[in-house]
């Protein structure tokens, strides 16, 4: 274990001592029942130390919230992409419908794609699963979103960039 | 993350985005060879964005209706007002095309931008001063019968010099604005046109068909769908053009967004004073020194978690 492996832990440390029943109660304000606010303080606190800038954080309370936040609003955007899929499958015809099994996986992957592009735009979302999911052209995806190839093309910019911000932040 | 890094971070995704277009020429695929040898950072980035969207589990998808791919990814959040401004904890920042200045591809002819914290003064063609504001991007197309500017994003300030064979225009997705007499300001959004006169006058044709002349001292906006609305303008619309931020009644909210195009990384604002009205003359670049009068004169506090991360709490 490094110096700074064993200081970020102290300050979480720290931190957990200090603020897990702040942070659980302030959970509890704007959590329903499907999410149990003890879960969400904990994950809270194993994702902030992971933090790069962790040692550099002065006042611990905006940062956890902001988390448990991000943590809350995940746990919804769950169960958004969940009615929506359920949605869409309902209006297919039942012998088409994928495996329960299938369907997890299926739904697993489109969470992990959601959160992959999340904060993107409707369009560059669009584009990029144009793009990778079919092998469409810039000039084919931007007729489609009536737009030019060249915003099609920073579109996938935002995209790819996207990805890389959050992949590199888990 | 350094601001060399965040800049080094889009050009790298640029590239990608040119590379999979699959239609690079030889000349961009010699210069994106040049860009990435030129700084092993440049290369790992590459390495690292493309060994990242392998990792995108688009396989599991492919198999799926692709309605059913892009109805479920972009429903709507039932929620999604209850992050506010805190959901970009990875800031996204508006694109900057910072790539075409600095390696001369430039991916449109004609076309002039601006990054974050930058502001460009120029002389064009014809004599016509435009000055672009931070994070935005022009395309200039002169002719025999028109000189006209495509606003592509962001926001500029012209004073037109007087030619009267060519008409000078400048076009958004939303509607032409052919200038009539010398000096107003343009702001694009994604969602509608602002136009500023600040002297004389403007004809403007909205895509949507309607017309209208405005005259110095008013502001009219409109969209593609037949929106149009003047009203009188605020008097210090063009303050950003000597770097200054003038606003009278403005929410807390909409003076971060003037900063965020001139500061690099991330602005948290917590909604609990989004809402805070302020009144004065801030500094669009030294940003640190407006959050510092910000927080004198208002009831909040800053925090910088690192200097690419600040959060505006509530103080206390």
């Amino acid at each position: 274990m490094d110096i700074d492996h064993i200081s970020r832990n102290q300050v979480i440390d720290r931190w957990f001592r200090q603020e897990y029943r702040w942070l659980r109660a302030w959970v509890r304000k704007d959590t329903d029942c499907s999410h149990s606010a003890e879960d969400i303080a904990s994950e809270t606190f194993s994702q902030a130390l992971m933090l790069k800038d962790l040692l550099a954080v002065r006042a611990p309370r905006p940062l956890l919230s902001t988390i448990a936040r991000r943590l809350m609003y995940e746990g919804w955007r769950r169960r958004d992409l969940e009615r929506a899929y359920m949605a869409r499958l309902s209006a297919q015809a039942e012998g088409l419908h994928p495996s329960p099994e299938e369907q997890h996986l299926i739904l697993e992957a489109l969470y992990a794609v959601d959160r992959l592009l999340d904060g993107l735009s409707r369009n560059a979302r669009t584009a990029f699963l144009y793009h990778q999911l079919d092998g469409m052209t810039y000039p084919e995806i931007g007729r489609l979103l009536g737009v030019s190839p060249t915003r099609v093309q920073q579109y996938m910019a935002q995209a790819i960039k996207r990805i890389y911000m959050v992949m590199e932040q888990a | 993350m350094s601001h060399n890094d965040h800049r080094a971070i889009d050009e790298a995704a640029q590239w990608l985005a040119l590379l999979m277009s699959g239609y690079a020429s030889q000349d961009e695929q010699r210069a994106f060879a040049a860009w990435r040898d030129s700084h092993p950072r440049h290369a790992e980035l590459i390495a690292r964005m493309g060994g990242g969207l392998a990792q995108v589990p688009l396989d599991t998808l492919r198999s799926v209706p692709r309605q059913t791919v892009l109805g479920t990814v972009n429903a709507p959040s039932t929620r999604r007002r209850f992050l506010g401004k805190s959901l970009s904890v990875v800031g996204l920042g508006a694109l900057t095309w910072s790539l075409g200045r600095l390696y001369g591809f430039i991916p449109e002819a004609g076309q002039l931008q601006t990054g974050t914290g930058e502001r460009r003064s120029l002389t064009l063609d014809d004599g016509s001063a435009l000055t672009l504001n931070a994070q935005s991007r022009v395309v200039v197309r002169f002719d025999s019968t028109q000189r006209l500017v495509l606003l592509r994003c962001g926001e500029l300030l012209v004073d037109v010099a007087r030619d009267p064979r060519r008409p000078f225009v400048v076009e958004t997705e939303h509607g032409r604005m052919q200038a009539l007499g010398t000096r107003f300001l343009v702001q694009r959004s994604d969602d509608r046109t602002r136009l500023v006169m600040l002297h004389s006058e403007v004809e403007i044709t909205t895509h949507s068909g309607l017309r209208r002349v405005v005259k110095a001292g008013d502001a009219a906006s409109f969209d593609k769908h037949g929106y149009l609305s003047v009203e009188p303008a605020s008097g210090y619309d063009d303050a950003w053009a000597d770097g200054l931020l003038e606003v009278r009644e403005s929410t807390l909210d909409d003076v971060v967004e003037h900063l965020r195009k001139y500061r690099r990384g991330i602005i948290v604002v917590s909604p609990r004073v989004a809402g805070l009205r302020i009144t004065g003359l801030y500094f669009l670049d030294d940003s640190d020194r407006t959050l510092k009068l910000l927080e004198r004169s208002l009831p909040l506090s800053i925090h910088y978690y690192s200097p690419y991360w600040v959060s505006i709490e509530p103080r206390g």
